[in-house]
């Protein structure tokens, strides 16, 4: 491990560097506009697969931290990306090799380090409460990809996870640091749309449970770690494929679907829209029994919420509409598309990018544009639509004590029992 | 009875007699199917009414156990069907009813279903129905279920096991806890004991803490995966037995279970906390605090304390501010904000004198929300730094404290300082609430002498909205400070009144100074750019005043109408290219170069060949290309010969380059031989990479000539980004040789109240008489694949579909495959004959759709319709042999 030169282990070797010989590259010391590696946040990385890859590329570029170490459970994953960390940065360095990029199996021994200040983790959504409770527990900050959770009780332990042991965790629906979708649920919130009345939100389908046939597991894959906390089931290809045309995103065991997938962005930007975070529906309605014959939520405060009818999200009010999605708004009136905003209107959190606002967090220890605790109230959103497709019925659910009431099969979709050893909770370093 | 039922039946005849021979076992309340149902109700209807799909029939609902053991032992061979992909239907099936059953209000067929489900968990019944079933009563079973689980938990199957563990642990009924924990007492297997301790930590049993208060304990012997999932257990259950055994393994220092040991303390304290037990809580924090001061669970104890209320924290946070590395004390800081009164912002104000920058900002970030004149005249000092980020914190602190006197110390910091600090203050003032505040700034500006602190507060004025503001900028555009009448012209542009154009026009005419001019012209057309009748401004206010006003005056209002636009405009600005003085000419082509029109472009082609004026004729000369730049209806030739003219007209370099910058979007062969004759010149990169834009669009056309042309540039001495484009364009053509690259469209075709699937199913007119329809070229322009047709061409929206065809010319009768990719569904006829039809909504994939066709010799005539739903509307096209290789001699024509 030579030319490692990282935050923590930095300010250790500073008392040191008079007693022996120090030698870092010329970059680590802050030549070439990067920061000093006092300055610099170490991260890991858990899961290099769609997600994760697109992460370390925005990452490894980003003069303001350091990729020490790398973690995936398919071997090929994670010996690429130690191997694209380590090119770039001895490009950087302008010298012909560099070696400081660790990579691991096993993600208790990448969180095992101390010189790692933060994570990033996008594993299937089955994993992400572990290894985010893990990671608070070990005191790293945390970026997790988006859905925050598997399940509802999942996302509560990782909000209290979080405020426990004071984790800076930005969740990653980056929809909410778009300018687009900000500006949509200014006009929302401060009334320009009138009195919301119906948000149609553009989503696909729920997760379901899937039959594979079993295929001989590939050497290179760790398939009983990257099962985990799932019921235990033969190898197939497809079933851990991160494909969004099938693979483990449709799979009930792994994930809620594209209910949780793009709900997280869509239903998230509609509870922004709504002023909700935090809170949610009072009913959730199954296709099966909902007037639209589409996914419909009731809010207390009257609005309606309505799976599909929309280019992404369309808020619609007693006085006009505006519709949002990626590269795309549209208001009725044009008009509204002009507006701005006085001093005395509500004003939401301003990102500099969802990357960028979690690292100024991590300097400044505020609360990031999507905190953990967002990320929460909108996948529970997502979840609570995916117990009323699976049940096919009205839920009615009490935001306040997030119960629901008076169903117990569909309460018992609010948690998923864990194939041992995996709990939520686990020390670090304590692997069975 | 439908073929799938009989089949199933069939398979069905063991289980059936089976749970025959287990429903009459005695003790079991369940009555054996009847013969009514049997004969009268098939599977699919059972399954239909069972799940709800279909109102229940009277025999069904008479004895409802008799309908559900005959739907499981009819699903039961497919749910264990040896073929995954097999038993996907009837688990579904079976899923459905269970789900349907369990709903509220339903409890006597839940009842009714647990105990047949019972009954055949106790069967020899096949593993994968076994697994099943187990997972349905994970969800629906109660008490009734809990006997037959734990038989199947002490099981030798150690996957029915599992699931058993699942399903009790799922199970609401505490005799479920009392199974588990017996079953734990039994256990030796590690492995197993910690899935069972697990188990009995997500359901919270106070009955099991006994148990799991053994297994705590430390023991060299014993595992310490089991021991630490004890511990986690505790953690979970609570309760002062629990505490007091955690706090009795916390005094080993040197145990290695001390994290999970304060991590389950940590939890067991926040639940209290939830509940408002406030005291017990605290006790737990101030206790880990003691022990673990500094590390990551001394911090968690330290916010618990925080959350407890009270200033029991004060004093413990404010050592944390100077503790350990930064970003535990930057922690601690903002720790210290949820903490309300006067110690703790007593605390805050003494850190700052020894903070670092960065803790400084952290500080009066935190200090702003808090009340007292102390921490107002702290963020003051703040105010002093040398250090750029604590004055900018300093101003957003004081931003947050929305008070006249603040208000006005920003904007005259922002007035003081121009850069960074100017940039926050600004963005401070647009955002501080307080509607009194706006009056303030408003008298402001009438008062304050300082040119720089009046330009603030207008500025302020304007970004806040505050509309009543208008009427003072309108007057102050007379003022005699050149920086204080562009603000002016900044804000009332900003607030877009039409009332506003008159004063700011007539001060226009007055203004000398050439940065206020411009900012004066801004105004006017932004205020404009939102009137209905643009045009009126021209008529009504600039051509009025255009006689009067002098040389350079003239030259701004042409530019005006030059983005003002209008047939009045363009009068004034044509008859303006004519006269005397030259500053007014240059207005006028200039405004004339920037007219986003091609109806310009004889104005422009005139004085670029006549005008003597070298500037002039610069100006025309880059107003004409830019023109031809535009879309607008003319075909691609007509472009090229324009272009031409111009090039011939261009007498230096830079303008040559423009020409062959925008030949680079003219598709036509040409304009690819006019681009090559470039190459080898001064301008040879710029010739290179429009050859390969060119010969890019021109790949599936034009082949061979747009091959060569991209060989000619890779062989060139140009930049490496062209020859990359290059070689990828020629990639681009190896991957896509045996694709059509020519297409003829019909019209799209919608209808109201029809949605993309039923169009896709309907006959439209080039189905009936295709030789009434008009085909049109298909183009390609803009696609990054040119054998990838867009169909949004046609007509934006969604529900519609559309044809293309072409003509393939083979050289013999062979057979070949159609390769089709399309988004959404695609339907094909080769010679009239449908071959294909695939009604599907879907993303585009090249090559998804192979279709075995027989080419006749000669031409054959194929038509596709693709139907739109929504999002993207595409689709392409190859034609290899069966065995997926190019046919030698194939030739596509787009007729």
């Amino acid at each position: 491990m030579t030319n490692r030169t990282t935050r923590r282990h930095f300010l250790k070797v500073a008392g040191a560097a008079m007693a022996a010989p120090y030698i870092v590259p010329g970059s680590a010391l802050g030549a070439n506009g990067w920061l000093q590696p006092s300055e610099r946040i170490n991260l890991g990385f858990i899961g290099i697969g769609n997600m994760g890859g697109g992460h370390l590329n925005g990452f490894v570029g980003n003069s303001r931290v350091q990729v020490v170490a790398v973690c995936d459970v398919k071997r090929d994953k994670r010996d690429g990306a130690k191997a694209r960390v380590e090119r770039q940065y001895a490009e950087q360095m302008k010298q012909g090799s560099y070696r400081g990029c660790d990579a691991y199996n096993a993600y208790e021994d990448l969180l095992a380090r101390d010189d790692i200040d933060a994570v990033v983790i996008a594993v299937p959504d089955h994993w992400h409460a572990i290894i985010a409770i893990a990671a608070c527990q070990a005191g790293k900050d945390v970026y997790c990809e988006k859905p925050l959770s598997l399940t509802v009780r999942e996302a509560r332990e990782m909000e209290r996870a979080a405020r426990r042991y004071g984790t800076v965790f930005q969740t990653g629906s980056q929809q909410r640091s778009s300018a687009n979708f900000r500006f949509a649920c200014e006009l929302v919130q401060n009334g320009r749309i009138g009195e919301l009345q119906t948000v149609n939100v553009g989503i696909g389908d729920p997760s379901h449970e899937k039959f594979f046939p079993e295929e001989p597991v590939p050497d290179g894959i760790d398939w009983d770690r990257w099962l985990g906390p799932a019921p235990w089931q033969p190898y197939n290809s497809e079933r851990c494929s991160g494909s969004y045309s099938g693979g483990w995103r449709r799979v009930r065991d792994y994930s809620g679907g594209m209910t949780t997938d793009w709900g997280a962005h869509h239903f998230d930007i509609a509870q922004w829209g709504m002023g909700m975070d935090g809170n949610g529906p009072v009913e959730i309605l199954a296709p099966e029994v909902s007037p639209h014959e589409a996914l419909t939520y009731r809010y207390a405060s009257g609005v309606t919420m309505i799976r599909g009818g929309a280019n992404g999200v369309l808020f619609t009010g007693t006085e006009g509409k505006v519709e949002v999605n990626r590269g795309y708004l549209r208001t009725w009136p044009e008009s509204l598309e002009e507006t701005k905003l006085g001093p005395n209107e509500i004003h939401l959190y301003e990102s500099p990018g969802h990357h960028a606002d979690w690292l100024n967090c991590i300097r400044s220890r505020k609360r990031p544009i999507c905190d953990v605790a967002i990320g929460a109230s909108s996948v529970i959103v997502c979840h609570l639509g995916n117990i009323a497709y699976w049940t096919k019925r009205k839920i009615q659910w009490d935001p306040k004590r997030e119960m629901i009431i008076g169903d117990d099969t569909a309460s018992r979709w609010l948690d998923r029992p864990k194939r041992a050893p995996w709990r939520l909770h686990r020390e670090r370093g304590c692997v069975s | 009875m439908t073929r799938r039922t009989l089949v199933l039946l069939l398979l069905a005849l063991s289980t059936l007699s089976a749970a025959c021979a287990m429903a009459a076992r005695p003790g079991n309340e369940v009555a054996t199917p009847t013969m009514a149902i049997e004969e009268t109700m098939d599977i699919d209807d059972l399954v239909a009414q069972l799940s709800g799909r279909t109102a229940m029939s009277e025999t069904v609902s008479q004895d409802v156990a008799a309908a559900y053991r005959q739907v499981i032992a009819g699903l039961t061979p497919g749910i264990a069907a040896a073929d995954p992909v097999a038993r996907e239907a009837p688990q579904k099936d079976f899923h459905a009813i269970c789900m349907h059953a369990s709903r509220p209000g339903a409890e006597s067929e839940r009842r009714a279903l647990c105990d047949v489900l019972g009954g055949h968990l106790l069967e020899d019944a096949p593993e994968e129905a076994h697994a099943w079933f187990l997972r349905q009563v994970a969800l629906i079973g109660r008490e009734e279920s809990v006997a037959t689980l734990a038989k199947t938990l002490a099981g030798h199957n150690s996957r029915l096991s599992e699931l058993s563990r699942r399903a009790l642990e799922r199970n609401p009924d505490p005799s479920a806890g009392r199974v588990l924990v017996a079953a734990l007492r039994k256990s030796s297997k590690p492995e197993w004991r910690v899935a069972l301790i697990n188990a009995l930590a997500a359901r919270r049993d106070a009955f099991a803490l006994p148990e799991i208060l053994k297994l705590a304990r430390f023991s060299a012997a014993a595992p310490a995966s089991v021991r630490t999932a004890s511990i986690a257990a505790l953690g979970d259950l609570g309760g002062d037995d629990a505490r007091d055994a955690l706090f009795e393994l916390w005094k080993s220092d040197s145990d290695p279970a001390r994290g999970d040991i304060a991590n389950a303390l940590l939890r067991m304290a926040d639940r209290l906390r939830d509940r408002e037990r406030t005291e017990d809580a605290r006790t737990i924090y101030t206790r880990l605090l003691a022990a673990n001061g500094r590390g990551t669970h001394g911090f968690a104890a330290l916010r618990g304390i925080a959350d407890c209320g009270g200033d029991a924290a004060v004093g413990p946070i404010a050592d944390a501010f100077d503790e350990g590395e930064a970003t535990r004390r930057r922690m601690a800081i903002r720790l210290a904000g949820s903490v309300s009164g006067g110690k703790m912002t007593d605390a805050l104000i003494a850190k700052l004198s020894n903070a670092t920058v960065p803790e400084q900002a952290l500080l009066l970030d935190v200090l702003a929300g808090r009340p007292g004149d102390k921490v107002r005249n702290a963020i003051l000092g703040g105010l002093e730094s040398a250090e750029p980020d604590v004055r900018h914190a300093a101003l957003r602190a004081l931003g947050q404290r929305p008070d006249g006197d603040n208000a006005l110390i920003i904007v005259l910091h922002g007035a003081m300082n121009p850069g960074t600090d100017r940039k926050v203050a600004r963005e401070t003032t647009a955002r501080m609430s307080g509607k009194h505040i706006d009056g303030i700034f408003l008298g402001a500006v009438a008062a304050t002498e300082d040119s720089a602190a009046c330009v603030e507060l207008i500025h302020a004025l304007s970004v806040r909205r505050h509309e009543p503001a208008v009427a003072t900028l309108e007057r102050t555009v007379a003022d005699d400070r050149p920086k204080v009448r562009a603000a002016c012209f900044d804000a009332l542009a900003e607030f877009r009144r039409e009332s506003s154009l008159a004063p700011v026009i007539d001060a226009l005419l007055r203004e000398t100074d050439g940065g206020a001019r411009s900012r004066a012209e801004a105004c006017i057309v932004t205020i404009t750019a939102r009137l209905e009748d643009p045009e009126s401004v021209t008529r009504d206010l600039l051509a009025p005043r255009f006689e009067s006003a002098t040389g350079a005056t003239r030259a701004s209002l042409l530019g005006i109408m030059g983005s003002v636009k209008g047939p009045a405009a363009l009068s004034h600005v044509r008859k303006a290219v004519g006269d005397d003085d030259p500053a007014v000419v240059e207005g006028a082509v200039r405004a004339l170069a920037g007219w986003e029109d091609p109806i310009v472009y004889p104005d422009l082609l005139a004085v670029a060949t006549s005008s003597d004026h070298p500037l002039h004729k610069v100006l025309a000369l880059r107003g004409a290309v830019d023109c031809l730049r535009r879309p607008s209806e003319q075909t691609d030739a007509e472009k090229f010969a324009k272009l031409e003219k111009l090039l011939g007209l261009a007498e230096r370099d830079e303008e040559k380059k423009l020409v062959l910058g925008a030949l680079a979007g003219v598709r036509d062969v040409n304009a690819l031989v006019l681009a090559q004759g470039f190459m080898g010149s001064n301008l040879e990169n710029e010739a290179a990479g429009a050859t390969t834009a060119i010969a890019r669009m021109l790949l599936a056309e034009h082949e061979a000539v747009a091959a060569s042309a991209l060989r000619s540039v890779m062989s060139a001495a140009v930049a490496e980004s062209t020859k990359t484009d290059a070689r990828r364009a020629l990639e681009l053509l190896d991957q896509h040789r045996t694709f059509i690259g020519t297409w003829l469209s019909s019209p799209s075709y919608s209808r109201e109240g029809y949605r993309g699937g039923r169009l896709f199913d309907t006959e439209l007119a080039p189905e009936v008489d295709a030789a009434a329809v008009t085909w049109r070229p298909l183009s390609t322009k803009g696609q990054n694949n040119p054998w990838i047709f867009d169909l949004k061409q046609l007509a934006p929206g969604d529900h519609q579909v559309a044809y293309a065809r072409c003509t393939i010319d083979a050289p013999s009768t062979m057979e070949a495959l159609l390769l089709i990719g399309s988004d959404d569904g695609v339907k094909a006829w080769l010679n009239d004959e449908l071959v294909h039809s695939n009604k599907v909504r879907r993303g585009l994939t090249p090559r998804e759709d192979a279709v075995p066709v027989t080419l006749r010799q000669g031409a054959n005539r194929l038509v596709l319709k693709i139907s739109q739903v929504n999002g993207d509307w595409r689709f392409c096209c190859a034609v290899e042999t069966p065995d997926k290789k190019p046919i030698e001699g194939i030739r596509f024509r787009g007729e």
